[in-house]
């Protein structure tokens, strides 16, 4: 199933995900490097000024996300389609 | 007194009129009914007016202040939207409901009285089950039965609130409530079932779905949208509402990862944003208020724009699965912008509608340090761009080729899609502009979106949540859309109902065959049989001692036995004992 998801890859998909992981690494370089030190960021948790806060939060808490739903909830609630027919 | 017309009865008296056109001029009579009632807002100052006395009563039709406006704007600018992209629905029925469901929704803003606005609020459900029967198909007639039950014990909840509250307080104006008496409770809830609270919402991911295409625009605009103003007008920083808020952001972006229908997944991601919304009355600041507000301002845009672009996948392809869909980006480009500008939009992305609102929430709620709050909205606001900002368009347009080749969607579609998606980028460069001008709370620092970090710390949340989506799928991790359902709280009453059903089955229909068997079968035929045969038994009882006595053998006997029970049986007594029984009888009477 899994493979049914995941797109085969021609060029363009390639050049999509590259970008996508060059884009990944520059922003989070860009926190990392320069803004956590020098920049106000009017925060008012001090973890918002950790750097790369909201890149380590937003990619966990979709890992943490998909893991819950597929391993726990899905087996909770999965029923067949005519489950109320 | 305002010299304009009530918006709200030039959309339901304009739906009364719609069968009496035909062809260009009816598309002509129903485009100009939104544009007329927006003309007549516009007019509308702020202050109290159309009032009528009825009994004792003081309704009020027009209570216009900030608050109501803002609603009033938007719902009038969707119905225009849904007008144009339900063109084709060519179905009298269907027009009529989506006009009487907004003039019910801008009806029910306006109402400074809580009579005028129970009664609003009751119609509204009547307005969403005919769009969801417009679907005609028997899944939509019992999901319509199902929205319907629901929602009128909701109605009586609130009701019952409404009466208690008379009562207690002796008046009926639709103000602050405040959660403290037994009505505030009832009332609170009655907000709450139409505002889709966790174990109170299963209706909606049952009858979004379910709905006709172009209903399902009005239903995902009005109600819960609609229930939102009502807690911002009764009950604003009620701290209840912050938990809830809380769950409905949390709970709803699990099921939308899991479901395979892509309504579904819009049905379950919008109860995550209402939840936002509930949040930001919770907290109960002007910020939070108005971002609760422009909340559902930008909502309401891009949740529209979400569901015409998959309405126009239903229209051109028939189907609406993950499973069954995929590639579709070549056939329907311009219905794929679209939808990546909602998704876009949902997901708060900068220089998109979500997040000029969406962070005013936030911001406030981080201000007054709810830190458990701020924590799951971050989660939550991470969650909404996976399910429905990666998801929907990805398994839609994207992902494997699912080989459907169709026409792109008709061009009122396309028209109507423009406008939505144009308006969603719109308000989200220019907040200032346009959006923030009309948020109903006076603040003394204007809020603003655009500050370096906001952007920043947003942009990165987004981008590594896309990373995370996009590492999911490629090592095969997230789960794979499969032809299965997801049950919700509406199992209680749908095999809740069915165990109800049978329990009632099975005990009431064995009274019924328990009574059936002593009484009709049972009884009656003893009676009868007593009532034939007693008399001779009695009578036999009576006499075969004497015949014993007078020294009748056991044969002898017999025959006077066979004898007697045939005269019995025929009547025919010889006339002694006739005249016996007869004066045994009167010697009864006389002593008794």
């Amino acid at each position: 199933m899994a493979q049914s998801n995941s797109p085969k890859k021609p060029k363009s998909v390639k050049i999509i995900l590259n970008g996508l992981f060059i884009l990944c690494g520059f922003i989070f370089l860009l926190d990392f490097l320069f803004l956590s030190e020098k920049f106000d960021k009017h925060a008012i948790y001090e973890w918002e000024n950790w750097p790369g806060f909201y890149a380590v939060f937003g990619f966990v808490a979709c890992v943490l996300l998909v893991l819950i739903s597929k391993y726990i909830l899905r087996p909770l609630v999965k029923r067949d389609e005519d489950y109320y027919e | 007194m305002s010299n304009s017309i009530p918006p709200q009865f030039i959309l339901l008296i304009g739906a009364l009129l719609i069968p009496l056109f035909r062809g260009k001029l009816k598309l002509g009579y129903m485009l100009a009914l939104p544009v007329f009632a927006f003309y007549n807002y516009l007019q509308m100052p702020e202050g109290v007016y159309w009032t009528f006395e009825l009994l004792d009563f003081k309704l009020i039709f027009g209570r216009a202040d900030k608050l109501s406006l803002i609603f009033v704007n938007i719902f009038t600018v969707v119905t225009f939207i849904a007008v144009i992209y339900n063109i084709q629905a060519r179905n009298n029925l269907e027009y009529f409901a989506g006009f009487l469901y907004a003039g019910c929704a801008i009806g029910m803003v306006l109402a400074g009285d809580l009579i005028t606005f129970f009664i609003f609020w009751e119609m509204l459900t009547f307005g969403a089950v005919l769009l969801i029967l417009a679907r005609k198909s028997s899944r939509s007639m019992g999901a319509a039965i199902r929205y319907l039950l629901v929602h009128i014990v909701g109605g009586l909840i609130l009701l019952s609130g409404i009466i208690l509250h008379f009562k207690e307080f002796g008046s009926l104006e639709f103000g602050y409530i405040g959660l403290n008496h037994l009505s505030s409770y009832l009332i609170f809830i009655g907000f709450g079932l139409n505002c889709a609270w966790p174990i109170l919402h299963a209706w909606l991911p049952d009858a979004y779905p379910e709905a006709s295409i172009g209903g399902v625009i009005f239903m995902a605009t009005f109600t819960t949208k609609g229930a939102v103003y009502a807690l911002m007008r009764g009950f604003p920083g009620e701290p209840s509402l912050l938990w809830i808020g809380m769950a409905m952001a949390i709970f709803p972006i699990f099921y939308a990862v899991l479901e395979n229908d892509l309504r579904k997944v819009l049905a379950y991601s919008l109860i995550n944003q209402v939840g936002f919304m509930v949040v930001g009355i919770g907290i109960g600041t002007s910020l939070s208020l108005n971002g609760a507000a422009a909340h559902v301002y930008c909502h309401i845009l891009y949740k529209a724009l979400l569901f015409m672009s998959i309405g126009a996948i239903i229209r051109q392809t028939g189907k609406v699965k993950a499973t069954e869909l995929g590639g579709l980006f070549r056939s329907m480009p311009f219905t794929a912008v679209c939808c990546m500008i909602g998704a876009a939009s949902i997901s708060a992305f900068p220089l998109f509608s979500g997040f000029v609102s969406k962070s005013m929430v936030m911001s406030a709620a981080a201000e007054g340090h709810y830190t458990i709050i701020w924590v799951a909205l971050l989660f939550a606001s991470a969650g909404v761009f996976h399910h429905a900002g990666i998801k929907i368009p990805f398994f839609a347009f994207f992902s494997h080729d699912s080989g459907i080749r169709v026409k792109e969607a008709p061009i009122n579609m396309r028209i109507a899609m423009g406008i939505a998606a144009f308006l969603c980028i719109f308000v989200g460069i220019f907040p200032n502009q346009t959006l923030y001008k009309l948020l109903p709370f006076a603040v003394e620092v204007a809020y603003e979106p655009y500050t370096f970090a906001h952007v920043m710390g947003q942009g990165m949340l987004l981008i590594f949540s896309a990373l995370a989506f996009t590492l999911l799928l490629l090592s095969g991790i997230y789960p794979a859309e499969i032809r299965a359902i997801n049950i919700d709280a509406d199992w209680f009453y749908r095999k809740g109902g069915r165990l109800f059903y049978s329990f009632f089955d099975y005990s009431l229909n064995g009274i019924n065959t328990f009574a059936h068997k002593t009484f009709i079968a049972g009884a009656t035929a003893s009676i009868c049989r007593a009532a034939k045969e007693g008399p001779a038994k009695a009578i036999i009882f009576l006499l075969t001692p004497y015949w014993t006595l007078t020294g009748n053998n056991s044969q002898q006997q017999a025959v006077k036995r066979k004898n007697l029970r045939r005269q019995i049986e025929k009547g025919s007594f010889p006339i002694g004992i006739t005249a016996c029984l007869a004066v045994l009888l009167l010697g009864i009477l006389f002593f008794f």
